[in-house]
């Protein structure tokens, strides 16, 4: 049974890391191998500063919301095993600022801690009249997805540098299931409109006095257009872009400008910040994430397809409760295929 | 007296920021900073530098408040501003658990941090061994960097810095109108106070920089507190050891006391080992004398006995000092005054 990942950022590594686990020992045939043209750490995930953290507002998408939940349960899990530091995992506080009365996320009961600022908070932040604390995650992509690697390849799984055209050229080399999770290219496989750019850039600085994350809201400019910013292990990111149907990795004069101007009369002291780096990367947007199965047909084979793709700015936060859900469909393909009798069972 | 010279005893944090305030209060002082030690050779550089107020037995609370809101302020506005990196000074946010629930629920200083909570039952999770705790926001110094800020701006007022190791506050009366004692745990010898005495405290400064979370357990034993390029480890109150050295042994205690609290320590690198002796005493020392010795009369303000909590109030005791250096210099300015009559 020869299963192919397409994408090795954090969505197709975690997808292929969970059907590992769950079905390797039950299904001794079974081979998964991983394509993709980027590897860490030059994927989408890489470029992301890893905070756990939904947007604002759940699109009224209580699925993603459970995905989510599960994602932090499993990383708070984590956090205090061994793995943690190799994992890039670790805890970290912060805050949200608005400028106008928002109502409670979705996420609330699933950090730790939240609430809201006090009036003397406030006063740290010049402009902005509300806004929320709480204890979240950061999961940084560069150890993370090496970290994913190093379990893959300790299992067996193989790895792939190509980029994949089309799911016949997989399908017509005799693999049996397909996981699309090929983010924001996942339009060459198979058209789809409704998945869009959600173009990012970002400043990387040295700000090692800054511990806590801070993201402001706009919610006339909409999410991630308005500054945040987000202390990491090496360096602290400076972010607030966020260009729908921008396909340019290229970055721009102009959004630098605007990031460090926003960011630096958020927190004057990043002035004083030395810049190590810049990025800018698409965020696979999408109304929402299309995690479901699809049987193809090509030529004289049924391909079966699972798509994992259109996490846009939430890949990290939501991908273990995508990958989970990818995994049960994959069971359910191979009850169909009769080569499992039950599904695994309740200690997954 | 148009120019009163001030002698400052001491470079650590209380003797720096008392110069510092000396030049504030009065303008036409010059004021001379004179230590057998600098940073980062001081007892505040070992130090981690986090707001927490030390109970002082024999200190009112309110007058500790005070010192403690001054403090707190103060640092508040710089960490808001574009000196906050040099200067050191970076907000924290954490957790104290307690192993058992405290008689105080609510320390005197909760309303003066930020966002002060209990600690919900999922984040008491993170800690077994701990039954209750208090999640806040609060302030750090980080030594060397505000140490070598406040010389910084003391060069700017014209205040002269020297390595000296005074050994009787005599040897300066004839020099300064004034002096100052800021020497912390220097006052056992320097003035003889035996109500001062040393606690020991070691501690290790390890690289762990995705800690960002401060953990300091109630019994003020076992603690990990973020700066900006380090992470404290501590540590031990050792009542009454002069003790300098580190110990291997309790370096490895601290060590493994503090990964029980966060596992992921275990991955630290560059480990130091630190020792300070915190200048202890049932209550701080903010006091004016006039010394007299043969028909010459010297007035001392005495600042000095902060214990564990010098960061926690160094700006409100430093306010209080200068106040009070104020005063030697209008008594003296009277007392010349009727000489002259």
């Amino acid at each position: 049974m020869r299963v192919a990942i397409i994408g090795a950022g954090v969505i197709g590594l975690s997808s292929a890391l969970c059907i590992q686990e769950q079905f390797q020992s039950l299904l001794p045939s079974l081979e998964l191998e991983v394509y993709a043209d980027h590897f860490t750490p030059h994927t989408t995930s890489d470029g992301a500063a890893g905070l756990w953290q939904p947007y604002a507002s759940d699109r009224g998408n209580l699925q993603e919301t459970l995905w989510n939940k599960e994602t932090f349960d499993y990383l708070l899990r984590q956090l205090h095993s061994p793995a943690a530091k190799e994992m890039g995992l670790f805890l970290i506080s912060g805050y949200n600022l608005f400028t106008e009365p928002a109502p409670d996320p979705s996420w609330k009961n699933i950090v730790l801690g939240f609430r809201n600022l006090t009036p003397k908070e406030l006063e740290l932040f010049p402009g902005y009249s509300h806004g929320w604390f709480n204890t979240a995650l950061m999961l940084e992509g560069r150890s993370y997805l090496p970290w994913l690697t190093n379990r893959l390849t300790q299992r067996g799984v193989k790895f792939f540098h190509k980029k994949v055209e089309s799911f016949q050229e997989v399908s017509e080399d005799g693999v049996d299931v397909v996981l699309n999770c090929s983010g924001m290219r996942s339009g060459v496989l198979q058209p789809d409109p409704e998945l869009q750019p959600g173009r990012g850039q970002i400043i990387r600085v040295l700000a090692p006095w800054v511990k806590h994350f801070i993201i402001t809201h706009d919610l006339k400019s909409g999410v991630y257009n308005s500054p945040y910013v987000i202390p990491g292990s090496e360096f602290t990111v400076l972010g607030g872009i966020y260009q729908h149907g921008n396909w340019s990795e290229e970055n721009s004069a102009k959004d630098h400008k605007s990031i460090w101007e926003s960011c630096c009369q958020l927190l004057p002291a990043l002035q004083k910040a030395k810049i190590v780096g810049e990025w800018s990367g698409l965020r696979p947007a999408r109304p929402s994430v299309r995690l479901e199965r699809e049987s193809i047909r090509l030529g004289n084979v049924q391909a079966e397809v699972i798509h994992n793709y259109g996490h846009g700015g939430f890949g990290i936060t939501i991908h273990w409760g995508c990958a989970m859900a990818a995994a049960r469909l994959f069971g359910t393909i191979l009850q169909e295929k009769k080569q499992l009798v039950t599904l695994p069972g309740p200690r997954l | 007296m148009a120019s009163p010279k001030v002698a400052v005893v001491g470079a650590g944090v209380i003797g720096l920021s008392t110069a510092l305030c000396i030049t504030e209060t009065c303008p036409s002082c010059s004021v001379t900073v004179l230590s057998d030690q600098f940073s980062p050779n001081t007892t505040s550089d070992v130090a981690a530098g986090m707001l927490i107020p030390h109970i002082y037995p024999d200190t009112p609370i309110h007058r500790q408040k005070q010192w403690f809101q001054e403090t707190f302020t103060y640092l508040f506005a710089i960490s808001n501003s574009v000196k906050a990196s040099e200067a050191g000074i970076h907000l924290v946010s954490g957790w104290q658990i307690f192993k058992s629930t405290p008689k105080e629920e609510l320390p005197f200083w909760s309303d003066i941090v930020l966002g002060f909570r209990p600690m919900s039952e999922a984040e008491l999770q993170k800690f077994p061994q701990h039954r209750f705790g208090q999640a806040f926001t609060t302030l750090k110094c980080d030594c060397p960097p505000y140490l070598l800020w406040l010389e910084k701006r003391l060069k700017a007022t014209g205040t002269q810095m020297y390595t000296r190791k005074v050994a009787d506050l005599w040897e300066l009366h004839s020099e300064y109108d004034i002096v100052v004692n800021c020497t912390g745990m220097g006052a056992h010898q320097l003035v003889g106070d035996k109500q001062l005495f040393p606690v020991r405290g070691q501690v290790l400064k390890v690289h762990a920089p995705w800690v960002t979370q401060f953990i300091r357990d109630g019994d003020g034993l076992t603690y990990i507190y973020p700066g900006i390029h380090r992470v404290t480890l501590g540590g031990t109150r050792e009542k009454g050891s002069w003790n300098l050295s580190p110990n291997a042994g309790t370096t490895r205690d601290i060590f493994d006391r503090c990964c029980s609290l966060e596992p992921s320590l275990q991955g630290a690198q560059d480990i130091e080992v630190k020792v300070g002796l915190r200048p202890s005493r049932q209550c701080v020392r903010v006091q004016r004398e006039v010394l007299s010795k043969g028909g010459v009369k010297l007035p001392v303000v005495h600042n000095y006995g902060h214990g564990a909590g010098g960061f926690s109030v160094h700006r409100g005791t430093a306010k209080e000092a200068a106040h009070l250096v104020e005063e030697c210099i209008s008594a003296l300015q009277s007392s010349s005054s009727r000489a002259k009559l």
